[in-house]
């Protein structure tokens, strides 16, 4: 628990943070307890050798034939239930979108917003004399530029050529991955390798080598052309067959890199998706420098310029 | 092309809006909401179109099966998605208030910086996009994709003024709660499919056994919490009111009047799956809705931030729409849904109102507030009819379906006596809000106020004439959408044929309609005596001491609204498998 003197002077009014003590007592047998619900549920489900649900069954035998693919995950992925698919490719967009927004640094507003100057007294109310602490100091000082206390210093040179002979090999594998649809869940798997690639470069070189390609105004536009091609593969099924996702290209030999129709065109615009997405969000993570809080020498806050349109 | 085929594109339309309204900002500051209101507007039109068909003669339930993917022998491997009495009234909420509150936010917000307006957009979008894939599936596993992607973008929107420190506090909490919730429904469905091979709802009614197993038990418990997480009932409701008072007018706005109908979709379809297999969820519902009725309205009264008084409403309206739906009685049913499209209405009219002020005035608190129908007409306008509409005033929507709901649960005395109660604590709270905020002389002037724009009035505008038209027409809106709605809800053969054959007639069902006789008059005018009175002496003599110790059990911690939850979900389980 908290001491009271670690807290600052507006933190210690707040009610909850010295209410604590009950917590382990209160928290500890409630989640045993829901331990205990799940375990009667667990145990009354089917074992490992039961028989499998007809629709799984079902999911096995239509593989080949109607999707041209050998790996069921990614038939029911894909295929079968490309829905799904098409909610969580908009999930993850959203993820990408919401740490967009909580990470945006401030942007100039034209008129008065009482949102920001309630913020603001909120602000005043939360911490009305605690001094900035060495954190937040320091903090400020690096993003200002005036010091910086992690000194840049290269990785050593074997990490340097391991990586760079290391990183075509991976880039090629991951979309290999993808491309010929053997994984389960094909594009998931393969855009979260690519991305890690674009790390492992980051990592070994530095922002530097990768500047140019992981700006969000690049990365973006990538991104949402993913989106798009997984939006037109579903409507395409609509206006051809009367069903959203219905397959609508046509079947190669099992086992070639065509072979899954529509399938391997949707896991490849998911590849480009999960890995861009992961991209944006990393380097938004790392870029976020910008805070909101209220100063004095705030100079570029317009939002509580008074005088303004009243 | 014939109109099943169509079903899909009410969500599909609002996500390419998603994808255009963060490529277009790049041109003008404005496109992504203008792009927003469009795909909103466009979607609304396949759903009415849709609609058509649904609530023609009594009801009718049309599906498609998603891939191509045609159920066999009753199983279904694809995802069905269909658009049934109930759902459709969901969708065409979504999509209508969508775009009122779209434009809304295009003139209220319009001068905020070009890339935070295009994520303001897109999120939205995303948002609804969600709701109404919801109203729509007819797989668990679907709707529980549909939950994730309307509470991920939530996220973003409750936190979206980085400036407030309560809102990003909001948004934590939001998200941890609502992650519990994501849990506990997708651990539910998983152990629903492992028991019976279903993922289709029809499907899965029939394959559900006679009598509940411990595991039906467990596993309709859990995706049960999950979605009254989504809806704010007590005990899961404690992160709803931080995170509906958080972020602007507008999106405040959607969350209260279509994204808590998320929670109530999920539940009501897990009451019709199991109807039959575990009576006892309707009387637990019944429970935890009348619960929340009274404990949200009670801290309603108590609020001083305007906002937050109105959230706390919404945990006290959804309790009261899950009565309906609970109560298993055609009336009741008939009125939630009713009641469902009567909350959105006036409650996106009364957070755009409250928003508008605060985003005018930069102050929230009534304390502070107070004089504004001499400063701002139409706003005080809008907000006093919302005020009405909710308080059960006739000729306004409120009555209507209160009254429905109110006859729904009359042969049962307590859940009756205390649905009244929550309704005199809701017109206390209300007028105490109105009178405080508007009418209540306030001697200097505001430091900032500032002037509105011609798309919030016609936003108000259009949401009041919203309330005044559903208020005046229950002649028309109860046979013909209400009363297929709730024969759907009742009859569980139609939603199991629906889901699993294609198309399925809902049995007819007559509701007596209008404004019923002398006693619901009124009872309805006493509520309101009653209600003035109580908040004339609450303003007077401040708030009583049961009150303040129900506000100190909410201690604004995230670890303890947690355990709330966890406690919650203790109870259901242990009521659902005694």
């Amino acid at each position: 628990m908290t001491s009271d003197d670690r807290l600052s002077p507006g933190l210690r009014h707040e009610p909850h943070v010295r209410a604590g003590w009950h917590r382990p007592w209160l928290g500890g047998p409630l989640v045993l307890a829901l331990g205990v619900i799940i375990l009667i549920g667990l145990l009354a489900l089917p074992r490992e050798n039961a028989a499998l649900p007809v629709i799984a069954r079902h999911a096995m035998e239509i593989a080949i034939p109607v999707w041209g693919q050998a790996e069921v995950v990614s038939e029911i992925v894909y295929g079968s239930r490309g829905f799904d698919t098409f909610g969580e490719t908009f999930l993850l967009l959203g993820a990408v979108v919401v740490v967009l927004t909580l990470s945006r640094p401030r942007e100039p507003r034209s008129e008065y917003v009482g949102e920001a100057s309630e913020g603001h007294a909120e602000q005043c109310r939360l911490d009305p004399d605690e001094p900035e602490s060495s954190d937040e100091r320091r903090a400020r000082r690096a993003e200002s530029g005036e010091e910086s206390e992690t000194r840049r210093v290269r990785m050593s040179i074997v990490v340097r050529v391991a990586v760079r002979t290391a990183v075509p090999l991976l880039a090629v594998a991951s979309v290999y991955t993808a491309v010929w649809g053997y994984t389960p869940g094909g594009g998931f798997p393969a855009g979260a390798a690519v991305a890690g690639v674009v790390l492992l470069v980051y990592v070994a070189l530095g922002h530097r080598a990768v500047r140019r390609v992981v700006r969000t105004t690049v990365v973006e536009p990538v991104e949402l052309a993913g989106a798009a091609v997984i939006v037109a593969l579903g409507v395409a099924g609509i206006v051809i067959h009367g069903s959203m996702f219905a397959n609508v290209l046509p079947l190669a030999q099992p086992l070639t890199i065509l072979a899954g129709g529509n399938a391997q065109l949707y896991s490849g615009a998911e590849m480009v998706e999960v890995a861009t997405g992961l991209i944006i969000v990393i380097f938004s993570l790392l870029g976020m420098g910008r805070d909101w809080t209220i100063r004095d020498d705030d100079p570029g806050d317009d939002s509580t310029t008074p005088g303004q349109g009243t | 092309m014939n109109v099943q085929a169509l079903l899909p594109l009410p969500v599909v339309i609002p996500i390419v809006g998603a994808i255009g309204a963060l490529l277009v900002g790049r041109l003008h500051r404005l496109l992504p909401l203008l792009v927003g209101i469009g795909a909103m507007a466009v979607s609304l039109g396949v759903l009415l179109l849709i609609a058509t068909q649904v609530l023609a003669g009594h009801g009718q339930v049309i599906t498609t099966y998603l891939s191509d993917e045609q159920p066999f022998r009753g199983r279904a491997l694809g995802i069905a998605f269909s658009a049934d009495p109930f759902g459709i009234v969901v969708a065409l909420l979504a999509a209508a208030l969508g775009a009122v509150l779209l434009t809304s936010a295009l003139s209220e917000l319009g001068h905020l910086g070009r890339r935070e307006l295009g994520l303001l957009a897109c999120l939205s979008l995303l948002m609804l996009a969600g709701v109404i894939g919801s109203a729509l599936t007819d797989d668990l596993v679907n709707l529980f994709v549909w939950f994730e992607v309307a509470g991920l973008a939530s996220f973003g929107l409750t936190g979206f003024f980085l400036e407030q420190p309560t809102a990003l506090e909001a948004a934590f909490k939001a998200t941890v709660l609502t992650s519990i919730g994501g849990f506990v429904i997708f651990a539910g469905s998983a152990m629903l499919y492992a028991l019976t091979g279903a993922l289709n709802f029809g499907q899965l009614q029939h394959a559900l056994p006679g009598a509940a197993s411990r595991g039906t038990s467990v596993a309709v418990a859990l995706v049960v919490c999950g979605y009254a997480i989504k809806a704010g009932l007590v005990p899961f409701h404690a992160w709803l009111p931080d995170a509906h008072a958080a972020g602007p007018g507008a999106v405040s706005a959607m969350f209260s009047a279509v994204l808590v109908d998320l929670g109530v979709v999920g539940l009501v379809r897990m009451l019709i799956c199991t109807r039959t297999v575990l009576p006892r969820l309707d009387d637990l519902l019944l429970g935890l809705g009348i619960t929340s009725a009274v404990v949200g309205a009670l801290l309603a009264l108590a609020q001083d931030d305007l906002k937050r008084l109105l959230a706390w409403d919404t945990v006290s309206q959804a309790g009261i729409i899950v009565v309906g739906f609970a109560s298993n009685d055609a009336e009741g049913i008939s009125g939630a849904v009713y009641h469902l499209a009567n909350h959105g209405l006036f409650k996106a009219l009364l957070f755009l109102s409250a928003g508008a002020v605060l985003h005018a005035t930069g102050l929230g608190k009534l304390s502070e507030l107070g004089g504004l129908w001499r400063r701002r007409r139409v706003l005080t306008a809008g907000f006093t009819v919302g005020a009405l509409a909710i308080s059960g005033v006739p000729p306004l929507n409120g009555y209507a379906s209160l009254g429905l709901i109110h006859q729904g649960v009359a042969d049962d005395p307590v859940v009756h006596v205390l649905a009244l109660t929550a309704q005199v604590l809701t017109v206390a709270a209300l007028a105490r809000a109105t009178y405080l905020g508007f009418y209540r002389p306030r001697a200097q002037e505001y430091e900032h106020l500032e002037t509105q724009h011609i798309g919030m009035r016609i936003g108000l505008g259009s949401l009041a004439i919203g309330c005044a038209a559903f208020g005046v027409l229950p002649t028309l809106i109860v046979p013909r959408i209400a009363a297929p709605a709730a024969s759907f809800v009742l009859h569980t053969s139609a939603h199991a044929a629906g889901a699993t054959a294609g198309v399925s007639t809902v049995p007819a069902l007559s509701i007596p309609a209008g404004l019923s006789g002398g006693t619901d008059l009124v009872t309805s005018l006493g509520e309101i005596i009653a209600g003035i009175l109580l908040a004339a002496a609450y303003i007077r003599w401040g708030e009583p001491r049961p009150v303040g110790w129900l506000r100190r059990l909410h201690t604004g911690s995230v670890n303890d609204y947690a355990t709330f939850a966890v406690a919650g979900i203790l109870l259901v389980s242990v009521t659902l498998l005694a």
